[in-house]
């Protein structure tokens, strides 16, 4: 299944070469899980948080949360004061 | 030893100018910078009295690293009592004039009484003169740097100075140093003009010493590798602070129409992308990147309109380079008042430096009298004919200058919006804890964020507190307090250091503490420097309880508390402050008044 991922910050530079500065489409196995886009995107731990369809993932939730072609994928850069 | 041992006292009432050394117990205790600031403000004044009286005491104070090869060294805080507030307020800038002050000989600048005429201050080492500055009075931040560089000849003085918003006593004015860096919040800058002070130009040439050299520069260089290789660093020497705004939009806790929603749909056009994207004239807004001295993160944006932009198409003097959009001039300037004209919002930043006013204070101002005008409270008959509809970028310039000459409306807007909204009978559609403002952040999205923004001593703060990480991982009140607190306490001894609060996302306290061991006298370490900490709250919250605020003052508009938020992740939610402030009060030893217990004063020596 292709998904279609929107990110913030510097993560662009994580998406398939060809990408939009924040945004891109990633193939991915049917059935995949959060953990396993982060895993071929190659996102280090703990440099994202994730909302699927508006809805915050917890980093403990990545590999039981799975992903739907339809689904609206956001990769966020952390929050920090500025 | 990295402090120089002495304070600038000058008494503008007298026009006294004296050198006294500086207090080193309280340095010992209290470290420098916002710290030490506050110690010699209380002990040199009544905390209750009037913000703009001469009895209110103005500190321009380094820290022990400031001007040293630490990276980010150029910090410098103005602790004062705020005109917006009423309580302390401590506004922190980097730019060069802080390294100025400190290598012309001085840790901290006191300045007492009222001058019975305007002036300036000129220090070259142990030159120290005042000047007379009627000229300059009525004249722009940009106009007195130029020329006080030009009478003395000198073009590596370095200007701290206020506009026509200071000398009029805008509650929000500031005070801008190097055009573009500013000590930006709580009104320093009315402060300043109160005392007829337009403005202090300082050269140094002494230099720092550091205790132990080489094992100083062994620790700076550590520090600075491991500050270029945390990708938080590359993000916002890449996209500067304003990177946040696509986070908090799609997070759903970035204020839009003065927090009636939590997501605009303009960010994609005043985004870092937007920033660096050719519009249809061809004109890019983002030029280069800028760092203050001694900084290796670089996060400053500069930036230029577009001559063909309505706000500067007949006004040949804005077709320059100047400071361009960070997150929180972005947030002020569109989401919280529905504006997504990226000219507008860069002009509105270039007239916040050029006339002196804290952008944070005065977007948010403009939001609530727009949801005013909207509600019916006020019409065009009191907004000098200009209709204050959200999303309308031609008021945003206009009354940015309006306020800013203190003209018409703007001297309505100038009062800030606690005050204005108290006016027109409204006192809950001002968006502020203790009078201030709130910065680019909703805190029903982060209850850690409004836990922190109600118990900032220097009202509703997004710098004075860290709770993100936990905010993220859980959006419910629960567990929200300890990280507060424990932040609160580590920043306020960061910004005791000399340094800036953006090298925090890459080093922890033991790497401050390595620095200042190696540089300056006393036995610093994370433990010691958390404690310092906890005591610089603490003092701070003493100076505040003294000035007669309370519990009553620690709490949030009720939009926040009963409002929920309208979308994003914290859809349905508000900020269940009390359970939180009730669990802070007992972390900190504070009563359930909020007055640090006689166990919690003795145990910190205070």
């Amino acid at each position: 299944m292709i998904i279609s991922v929107k990110t913030t910050g510097l993560l662009g530079k994580f998406l398939p070469a060809g990408s939009e500065r924040n945004r891109g489409d990633v193939t991915l196995p049917d059935d995949s899980s959060v953990q396993t886009l982060l895993d071929q995107l190659a996102i280090p731990e703990g440099r994202c948080l994730v909302t699927i369809n508006g809805t915050l993932v917890q980093k403990e939730a990545f590999s039981a949360t799975k992903i739907s072609a339809t689904d609206a994928v956001v990769l966020m850069a952390p929050l920090a004061a500025g | 030893m990295s402090w120089q041992n002495r304070v600038l006292r000058v008494n503008l009432t007298e026009g006294s100018i004296a050198v006294e050394p500086l207090n080193m117990q309280w340095a010992q205790e209290y470290l420098g910078e916002r710290g030490l600031a506050t110690k010699y403000l209380m002990e040199g004044m009544d905390p209750k009295a009037d913000a703009m009286s001469p009895e209110n005491m103005l500190i321009f104070a380094t820290g022990p690293l400031t001007g040293t090869m630490s990276s980010t060294s150029g910090r410098f805080a103005v602790v004062t009592k705020g005109p917006l507030t009423n309580a302390i307020a401590c506004s922190n800038s980097g730019g060069k004039f802080g390294a100025s002050l400190k290598y012309a000989g001085y840790d901290m600048l006191i300045l007492e009484g009222r001058s019975p005429k305007p002036v300036y201050l000129h220090i070259v080492d142990d030159e120290v003169t005042l000047h007379d500055a009627n000229d300059l009075w009525g004249t722009t931040v940009w106009h007195t740097e130029e020329t006080i560089k030009e009478r003395h000849s000198d073009p590596q003085l370095k200007v701290a100075s206020i506009g026509v918003a200071g000398e009029k006593g805008v509650r929000y004015a500031c005070i801008v140093n190097d055009l573009h860096r500013a000590a930006g919040r709580s009104g320093v800058g009315a402060v300043m003009g109160a005392k007829n002070l337009k403005a202090i130009a300082a050269h140094g040439t002494k230099g720092v010493t550091v205790n132990d050299m080489p094992r100083f520069m062994q620790t700076v260089k550590r520090t600075w590798k491991k500050l270029a290789d945390d990708p938080a660093r590359e993000e916002l020497t890449e996209l500067g602070t304003n990177a946040m705004i696509d986070s908090m939009q799609e997070f759903g806790g970035l204020p839009t129409n003065n927090f009636q929603k939590v997501q605009f749909e303009g960010t994609s056009k005043i985004n870092p992308e937007a920033m660096v994207t050719p519009n249809k004239n061809g004109h890019t807004n983002l030029i280069t990147n800028k760092a203050c001295f001694g900084c290796t993160i670089a996060c400053g944006r500069i930036a230029h309109i577009d001559q063909n932009h309505f706000s500067i198409v007949n006004r040949k003097e804005y077709w320059h380079a100047s400071g361009g959009l960070e997150y929180e001039t972005a947030y002020a300037f569109g989401p919280v008042i529905g504006v997504d004209d990226i000219d507008a919002l860069t002009f509105a930043g270039y007239l916040m430096n050029e006339h002196g006013m804290d952008p944070i204070s005065f977007g948010a101002t403009l939001a609530a009298a727009m949801e005013l005008f909207e509600m019916g409270i006020i019409t065009t008959a009191d907004t000098d004919g200009i209709a204050l509809n959200f999303g309308n970028a031609e008021a945003l310039t206009v009354m940015a200058e309006k306020t800013g000459k203190y003209e018409g409306f703007g001297q309505i807007l100038a009062l800030g919006s606690r005050r204005m909204c108290e006016k027109y009978g409204h006192p809950e559609v001002s968006m502020a804890v203790k009078g201030q403002e709130f910065a680019g952040y909703d805190s029903r999205a982060l209850p850690g964020m409004g836990l922190g923004y109600a118990t900032s001593n220097r009202g509703a703060c997004h710098l004075k507190h860290d709770v993100f990480a936990e905010d993220m991982k859980d959006q419910s009140a629960a567990g929200k307090a300890e990280p507060c607190k424990t932040s609160q306490d580590a920043i306020a001894t960061i910004d005791s250091t000399g340094l800036c609060l953006f090298t925090s996302g890459s080093w922890d306290l033991s790497d401050y503490a390595e620095q200042l061991d190696a540089a300056c006298d006393g036995e610093w370490t994370a433990q010691r420097l958390e404690e310092t900490g906890e005591r610089i709250w603490n003092l701070e919250r003493q100076f505040n309880l003294a000035a007669g605020l309370t519990r009553a003052d620690d709490t949030l508009p009720p939009r926040l508390l009963n409002d929920p938020a309208p979308s994003g992740t914290a859809k349905g939610r508000v900020c269940e402050l009390t359970t939180m402030l009730d669990e802070y009060y007992e972390l900190r030893g504070w009563n359930n008044q909020g007055e640090p217990t006689a166990a919690t004063i003795s145990r910190l020596g205070l």
